[in-house]
């Protein structure tokens, strides 16, 4: 699904023309509030932004949504465009940064490559959520063992940290990691490391 | 034979009039001059020359009726002179058939009529329609025309007058007659002569003509007159056909008019003061020259006391009224340089005035390459999107030709617009004079809108409008509307980039209001001092770092020219408010 954001209703109809005639699907949004209020389907999407808007530009918008934690990649048209400009809007993360009038391929180009790379995160956040899931059917206990284990804790260092027998603890051990299906020390660090950051507070 | 017809028909009337003219002309001698002289050839002849003369005044009328060719005043001018001959000629008619006298007596007003009817052609030929514009003004030329008529009247009067009729004497006065008119057709032709050299194509022709004629019936009415105060002329001899052929070349010299194109333009530039001041001078000559002849006058001792009491009283007349001739002349001469100079004035200051603000005009549009580059680009891009999604729906299997259709239809609409901004920007760097026409103020200010878009953007300022649907025409020029539109835009927009303390806003008003249409730009940037209010719209009055102060006082003295009104007032709570009032466009209500 692509999103184009423009105030100029004969860019946006040009552009929604071009887009579906590779047989992608075209939202189009006259200003950012529109983008904000229309429903955002869950799947692979990418939002084509005018720099130059009414209000505030575009480049604030990227801001404004990163703060709201919307991650659709960003593909900047504008009018015209300064090298300062481009640099901030690739540094905050857009796909790309296209001057009008641009070759119908490389705004086709930019479109997929921000669709893949939307694709991926969505495939990324799907298997954190699911990791997320299984370290949340731990007990109190086998969560506080994990921590410990993946801090580097031995066995022993544990049981005596939290007053249980060593074997206790390697039984707590040993359930968590078969829980969240680790087959080893270093999967279950790694495992732990991803569920741990990158919580994407957009997820249902 | 279909097309031959028109040119046919052409030279029919082309060569109609010479034919018969000339054949009046071979009729008149044949039968002159082979006939016996009986009362019927010479009721024939003076009928014939009666008739002609009846016919150039005719042709010369029609002229001065027409326009089409050229100075009005010339061709009556012409008519009065033909008319004046006409009515001698009808004397002629009057005392020789009618009455069956064998001349025209003396003392009848025939000699005073024949004498003073060259006077209307020298005032024709004063007027030279291609090279004294000034002298074509209906009031100079007839104050030539008196000059000319009082100064004849006034040789008449002194050296003809007192023998035709208070002691008359034949033997005195019909050589005086002679010589006088002799000297007047002799004034005539030399006058011509200099006036034709300097005639140019068109009326050149014209002149020859004139000349041809005036030349040929001096010559010819001298001679007859010699011959008839001689005893030995005859209606029968050349000098009478002559006579009568320059009668039918009188008659040409309107037709020939009809023939050559001769309602060209005059231009200012071709005012000559210099011919002028010569006239004057001519005039204060024959003023001057006057007196001179008078005092001759008195030290001739052996005239009767009655005739130089007479001809004292005509030198005294005659410098009365030439005065005041030259006076009046000398007055109208002044007030026309004066009219002249000051209609100058007024062009030079209305051209440095569009000028000015033409300039100030590009001044704005350098500041507004921007927002141009913008309004241009962006219809471009929208006609390389939708060409390209065009080609598209075109290359799928199978080409979806309803979407290729509608991208195309989209590239056109698209290339016009583009075209439409570049035709607007276009109006405002061209160097035009204003053009009136009734003008939508609404549309004024939505035409200058996408301008400054770029300007209102990257200032942050929050633009909204507030336009009545009901406002009446105004009758401008919108060229000069978007200017003052756009710099009042423009000043508001740099006065709210200053502040940071509170929205920045920009509110654009129009209304119906007592002194017609209102418009209002309201701002809520850093204001107007109050002691500044009235003199922004000085020139060279300016707050700003870079500004030259030229703006707003162009855009008041184009408010001005309108019939309107600009003024500027502080805004509450903060701000200003510039605005301005436009007569409403008659019939527009």
């Amino acid at each position: 699904m692509v999103f184009v954001v423009d105030d100029d209703a004969s860019i946006r109809v040009a552009l929604s023309s071009l887009i579906r005639s590779v047989g992608l699907e075209v939202e189009l949004c006259g200003s950012t509030a529109e983008f904000l209020q229309k429903e955002r389907p869950d799947v692979p999407s990418c939002l084509v932004l005018d720099v130059r808007l009414p209000g505030r530009s575009g480049l604030d918008f990227q801001r404004d949504l990163a703060a709201l934690k919307v991650r659709t990649p960003i593909i900047f048209i504008t009018g015209h465009g300064d090298i300062p400009m481009s640099v901030r809007a690739m540094k905050a993360g857009a796909v790309e940064f296209l001057t009008k009038p641009f070759r119908d391929q490389d705004l086709l180009d930019a479109i997929q490559l921000a669709l893949e790379q939307d694709r991926a995160r969505r495939q990324q956040d799907a298997k954190v959520a699911a990791l997320r899931e299984r370290f949340a059917s731990l007990t109190q206990r086998e969560r506080e063992v994990v921590a410990m284990v993946v801090s580097g804790m031995s066995n022993k260092e544990i049981a005596a940290e939290v007053g249980i027998s060593e074997n206790t603890v390697k039984v707590h051990r040993s359930r968590a990691m078969e829980k969240v299906q680790a087959d080893s020390l270093a999967d279950l660090v790694k495992m732990a490391e991803r569920a741990g950051k990158d919580r994407p507070e957009e997820a249902p | 034979m279909e097309i031959s017809r028109p040119h046919l028909a052409f030279r029919y009337t082309a060569q109609f009039w010479p034919t018969l003219l000339i054949g009046v002309l071979v009729v008149r001698a044949v039968v002159s001059l082979t006939l016996k002289p009986t009362f019927a050839l010479l009721v024939y002849n003076v009928i014939v020359y009666f008739l002609l003369l009846l016919l150039s005044t005719a042709f010369a009328f029609r002229n001065a009726v027409q326009r089409t060719v050229g100075s009005r005043l010339f061709w009556i001018f012409m008519a009065g002179g033909c008319g004046l001959w006409s009515f001698d000629q009808w004397l002629n008619v009057y005392y020789g058939l009618i009455l069956r006298a064998d001349n025209v007596p003396d003392n009848s007003v025939a000699d005073p009529a024949l004498f003073l009817h060259i006077v209307p052609f020298m005032a024709a030929v004063a007027i030279q329609p291609q090279l004294h514009r000034s002298d074509q003004r209906p009031s100079r030329a007839s104050l030539n025309f008196l000059l000319l008529l009082f100064f004849w009247i006034f040789l008449y009067a002194y050296v003809l007058f007192p023998y035709q009729y208070l002691f008359a004497d034949a033997a005195i006065y019909n050589p005086r007659f002679t010589a006088l008119y002799a000297a007047e057709n002799a004034a005539l032709v030399l006058a011509l002569g200099a006036s034709t050299l300097r005639t140019k194509a068109p009326w050149r022709s014209v002149y020859l003509h004139f000349l041809g004629a005036s030349a040929l019936y001096a010559v010819s009415s001298t001679v007859a007159n010699i011959g008839i105060d001689a005893g030995w002329m005859s209606n029968r001899s050349v000098i009478a056909l002559a006579q009568t052929a320059a009668v039918c070349w009188f008659v040409w010299i309107p037709l020939r008019a009809g023939q050559v194109p001769l309602a060209g333009k005059v231009t200012a530039t071709e005012l000559e003061a210099g011919d002028t001041t010569l006239a004057t001078l001519l005039a204060q000559i024959s003023v001057a020259a006057i007196p001179l002849i008078g005092m001759w006058e008195l030290l001739r001792r052996h005239e009767a006391s009655g005739m130089r009491t007479f001809r004292l009283s005509v030198v005294l007349i005659s410098v009365l009224f030439l005065a005041l001739g030259v006076f009046l002349r000398e007055y109208l001469v002044k007030r026309d340089l004066l009219a002249d100079s000051r209609k100058q004035a007024e062009v030079a200051l209305r051209q440095s005035q569009a000028e000015m603000a033409r300039v100030a005009r590009i001044a704005t549009m350098g500041e507004l390459t921007a927002s141009i580059a913008h309004e241009i680009n962006q219809p471009l891009a929208a006609v390389v999107a939708n060409g390209s999604a065009s080609l598209r729906w075109l290359a799928m299997r199978p080409p979806n030709l309803d979407e290729a259709q509608e991208a195309l239809k989209r590239v056109i609409q698209e290339g016009n617009r583009a075209s439409g901004v570049v035709e607007r920007i276009r109006g405002l760097l061209k160097k035009a004079s204003p053009e009136l026409r009734p003008v939508d103020v609404n549309d004024v200010i939505r035409e200058v809108l996408p301008l400054v878009t770029t300007e209102l953007a990257s200032g942050g300022v929050a633009l909204r409008t507030a336009l009545a649907d009901d406002v009446p025409a105004v009758h401008g020029d919108a060229v000069q509307l978007h200017q003052v539109m756009l710099n009042l835009i423009m000043n508001a927009i740099e006065a709210t980039s200053m502040i940071s303390d509170r929205p920045r806003e920009l509110l654009i008003e129009s209304a119906t209001g007592p002194d017609g249409v209102l418009v209002r730009v309201h701002d809520s940037g850093k204001g107007v001092d109050p002691e500044h209010l009235h003199r922004v719209f000085e020139p060279f009055f300016t707050t700003k770092p870079h500004g030259i102060g030229m703006g707003l006082s162009i855009a008041r003295t184009i408010v001005e020219a309108h019939g309107g009104r600009l003024w500027a007032s502080p805004g509450s709570p903060f701000g200003a408010i510039f605005q301005f009032t436009l007569p409403v466009a008659e019939g527009a209500l």
